[in-house]
C-alpha cells in the first residue's frame, strides 16, 4: 500500500481531568472512506477538530500527505469539514456559499463560476444556487454543506455527523449518494457518526472509537465477522453472549458453560481460561435432535418481524440467546435445541479493555 | 372574554393614555401659539417660534454639539461593545463572568452617580472638562446597549460559521469581518439607533461632564430659568422628532431581526 494521506500518531487531547483522545494511532488511506464510529462521548469529534485544526493535540502527532501540520491553522490546511448543522453562512445565498473557499484564494471569477456550478451539479442543487440558504430543507442544506467543501478540491474531507439531523428515510438515500459523490469525485473521507448502520453501509474501513480509543480497525465485514472484544461484538449489529471457560481435551477445544455442558469451538490455538463467546442470531438454528453442537434450550417467545421471526430461548446451562426460526415454527415453553456453530463463534477475553 | 365588555377597563386605559400623550400634545401645540404666555385657548398659528429656534446661534451650537457627542459616543461604543462582546462569545479567560456583569452596570446605575464618579477620576487626574469628557461619560452605558444586543445575537448564531470559514482558508481574523460582521448588521443598525437617541437625550451624565457648551437637552434646562417660552416648546418638540426617527427606524430593524431569528429556528 502506498504512504497513507493522512496519519494520526499516538495523539493525545485532554480537557481538565477527561482523556478526550487517549492515544490515537490512525492511518487513512488515499481514496478511502473511513469511518470513527463509537458512542457519544467516544472522541470522535475531538479526533475531527484535531485534524481540522480547531483542537491542538497535547501529543503526538498529526500528518497529512507527509507533512506534520500540528502547527498549521486551520484556513492553511488542505482539508475541508462538512461540519454538525451545516454551519452555512446565513448571509449568503446557495451560489456564494459554496463559492466561499474558492474567493478566500481569490480564484479568478470565471473560475469560481464554472467550479461553483459544477459542484452544484454534483450534488443536485444546481437550480437552487440563487436562494438563500434559509429557506432550504434540511436534505438541502446539507447538499450545500457539501458542496462548499468538495468545490475546492480537497485532499481530505472531514464530516461530522451529516446525517443526524434528517429523518430515517432521507438519511437511507443520502447515505448511498455520499459514498457515490464521494467515489466519483475520488476523495478521501473521513466519516463521523455514532450509526453502526450507518458505518457498515458507507465504508471502505470502519474504525471503532471507544473512551477516546481506537477498539478495532477494519473492514465493515471483519469488524462484524470478527470482532475483536465483546464491545465491538455488542456495539455493532446484533449479537449473543456466552460466558464460560474455554478448555483444552485431546488436541479439540471447548467452551464449559454450566453444569458440565460443553460445547466445541474452532481456534484451538487460545489459551485455556474464562472467555465471552459472541454468536450472531442469523447463524444459530434450531433442531430437533441433540448434538455435540446443540445447547438444550426452551422457548420463551417468539416475535414476528415481517420477513422473519425471532424467538427468545432460555439454555438449560443458564443463559438466554436470541435467534431467528426458518424451519417449522416454535411456541412458547417448547423444549428445543439449539444448534451453535463452531465456525461462526467469535472468541473474545473477558477482560478485554474495550469494554465501557 | 366574549360578550360582556369590561368597561371600567377601557376607562382606566383610556385615562392612561390621556395622561402619557396629552402633555406632549399641549407642548406640541403651544409651540405653534401666536402668543408668547402659554395661555389655554389658542390665540393663532404661527411658525415663528421655529424660526426663531433655527435663528438662534445657541440653539444651532447645541443641536450641532448633541449630534456630534452622539455621532462620537455611538461610534467608539458600537467598537468596543461589539469586540468586547466577541470576546466574550469566542474566548474563555478568567474573569469572563464578572466582565459580563460590569459591562452592563452603568445602565443601570443612575446617570447621576456614573457623572460624579467620572467628574472626580477627571479631576484627580486633572482633565478639562469638555465634549471629550462628554463623549467619555456616555460611552460608559452606550457600551453596554451594544455589548448585549450584539452578544445575544452572536449566541444565536454559534461558533460555527467562524469555523467554517477558517475552514475554507480564512484566517482567524479574516474570518470575523467575512463570516461573523455581516450577520450582525441588522443588530448593529439597530443598537447604533438606540445609542444615538439616548446620548441625544441624555442629561444627568453631561449635566457632570460639560464644559462651557451645551447639548440641546441641557440649553432646554438652562432656558428654563428664565422662564417656559413657546421657542423651548419649539425646541423640545423638535428633539421629540428626532428621536422618533430612529423609533421608526428601530421598529423596522426589529421586525427584520424577527423574522430573521424566526428564519434561524426553522429547519
Ligand atoms: N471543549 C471541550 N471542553 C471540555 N470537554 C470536552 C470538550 N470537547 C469535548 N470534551 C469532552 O471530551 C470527550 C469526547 O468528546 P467528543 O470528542 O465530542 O466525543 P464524540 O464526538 O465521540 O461524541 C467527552 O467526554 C466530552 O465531554
Ligand atoms: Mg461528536
Amino acid at each position: 500500500m502506498s504512504e497513507p494521506l493522512l496519519s494520526l500518531r499516538a495523539v493525545v487531547k485532554r480537557f481538565g481531568e477527561v482523556d478526550a483522545v487517549a492515544g490515537v494511532d490512525l492511518d487513512v488511506p488515499r481514496g478511502a472512506f473511513l469511518t470513527l464510529l463509537g458512542p457519544s462521548g467516544s472522541g470522535k469529534t475531538t479526533c475531527l477538530n484535531m485534524i481540522a485544526g480547531f483542537e491542538r493535540p497535547d501529543a503526538g502527532e498529526i500528518v497529512l500527505g507527509g507533512e506534520r501540520i500540528n502547527e498549521l491553522p486551520p484556513h492553511r490546511r488542505q482539508l475541508n469539514t462538512v461540519f454538525q448543522g451545516y454551519a452555512l453562512f446565513p448571509h449568503l445565498n446557495v451560489g456564494d456559499n459554496v463559492a466561499f473557499g474558492l474567493r478566500m484564494k481569490r480564484t479568478p471569477k470565471d473560475e469560481i463560476r464554472a467550479r461553483v456550478a459544477e459542484a452544484l451539479e454534483t450534488v443536485q442543487m444546481a437550480p437552487m444556487a440563487d436562494r438563500p440558504v434559509d429557506k432550504l430543507s434540511g436534505g438541502q442544506q446539507q447538499r450545500v454543506a457539501l458542496a462548499r467543501a468538495l468545490v475546492n478540491r480537497p485532499q481530505l474531507v472531514l464530516l461530522d455527523e451529516p446525517l443526524s439531523a434528517l429523518d430515517a428515510q432521507l438519511r437511507k438515500s443520502m447515505q448511498v449518494e455520499l459514498k457515490r459523490i464521494q467515489e466519483a469525485v475520488g476523495l478521501t473521507f473521513v466519516y463521523v457518526t455514532h450509526d453502526q448502520e450507518e458505518a457498515l453501509v458507507m465504508s471502505d474501513l470502519v474504525c471503532v472509537m471507544n473512551a477516546g480509543r481506537i477498539v478495532q480497525l477494519g473492514p465493515p465485514d471483519e469488524l462484524y465477522h470478527r470482532p475483536v472484544s465483546r464491545f465491538v461484538a455488542g456495539f455493532i449489529g446484533r449479537n449473543n453472549f456466552l460466558t464460560g471457560d474455554l478448555v483444552h481435551d485431546g488436541g479439540r477445544v471447548y467452551l464449559a458453560l454450566g453444569d458440565g455442558v460443553r460445547l466445541p469451538l474452532e481456534d484451538a490455538a487460545q489459551p485455556a481460561g474464562p472467555v465471552v463467546v459472541a454468536v450472531r442470531p442469523e447463524r444459530l438454528a434450531i433442531t430437533d435432535s441433540a448434538a455435540d453442537d446443540t445447547l438444550a434450550a426452551t422457548v420463551r417467545g417468539t416475535r414476528f418481524l415481517g420477513d422473519r421471526v425471532e424467538a427468545d430461548v432460555e439454555l438449560e446451562c443458564g443463559g438466554t440467546l436470541s435467534l431467528f426460526v426458518n424451519g417449522r415454527p416454535v411456541e412458547a415453553a417448547e423444549r428445543v435445541h439449539v444448534r451453535v456453530p463452531a465456525g461462526h463463534c467469535s472468541i473474545l477475553r473477558a477482560d478485554d479493555h474495550g469494554r465501557p | 372574554m366574549a360578550g360582556r365588555r369590561p368597561r371600567g377597563l377601557w376607562v382606566f386605559a383610556a385615562l392612561a393614555l390621556v395622561f402619557v400623550y396629552a402633555p406632549i400634545a399641549v407642548m406640541v401645540l403651544f409651540s405653534f401659539n401666536t402668543t408668547e404666555i402659554a395661555v389655554w385657548p389658542m390665540r393663532g398659528f404661527t411658525f415663528d417660534w421655529y424660526g426663531e429656534m433655527v435663528q438662534s446661534e445657541k440653539i444651532r451650537a447645541a443641536f450641532l454639539l448633541s449630534v456630534r457627542v452622539a455621532l462620537i459616543a455611538t461610534l467608539v461604543a458600537g467598537v468596543l461593545g461589539t469586540t468586547l462582546a466577541y470576546a466574550a462569545h469566542r474566548f474563555r479567560f478568567p474573569g469572563k463572568r464578572l466582565l459580563q456583569r460590569i459591562v452592563l452596570m452603568p445602565l443601570v446605575v443612575p446617570g447621576v452617580v456614573t457623572g460624579i464618579a467620572l467628574l472626580t477620576v477627571f479631576d484627580q487626574i486633572q482633565v478639562q472638562l469638555s465634549v471629550t469628557t462628554i463623549v467619555l461619560g456616555h460611552i460608559t452605558f452606550l457600551i453596554a446597549v451594544f455589548f448585549t444586543t450584539v452578544f445575544a445575537r452572536l449566541q444565536g448564531l454559534g461558533t460555527h460559521i467562524e469555523r467554517a470559514a477558517m475552514d475554507l482558508g480564512a484566517s482567524e481574523a479574516r474570518a470575523f469581518f467575512v463570516a461573523v460582521l455581516p450577520n450582525l448588521r441588522t443588530t448593529l443598525i439597530g443598537a447604533a439607533v438606540i445609542a444615538f437617541t439616548l446620548s441625544f437625550d441624555e442629561i444627568a451624565v453631561t449635566f457632570f461632564l460639560t464644559g462651557t457648551q451645551n447639548t440641546v437637552p441641557m440649553l432646554i434646562y438652562s432656558m428654563l430659568r428664565t422662564g417656559l417660552t413657546p421657542t423651548v416648546n419649539a425646541l423640545a418638540t423638535t428633539s421629540l422628532l428626532i428621536s422618533l426617527v430612529p423609533i421608526a427606524v428601530a421598529a423596522a430593524v426589529g421586525a427584520r431581526i424577527a423574522r430573521e431569528g424566526r428564519a434561524e429556528v426553522l429547519p
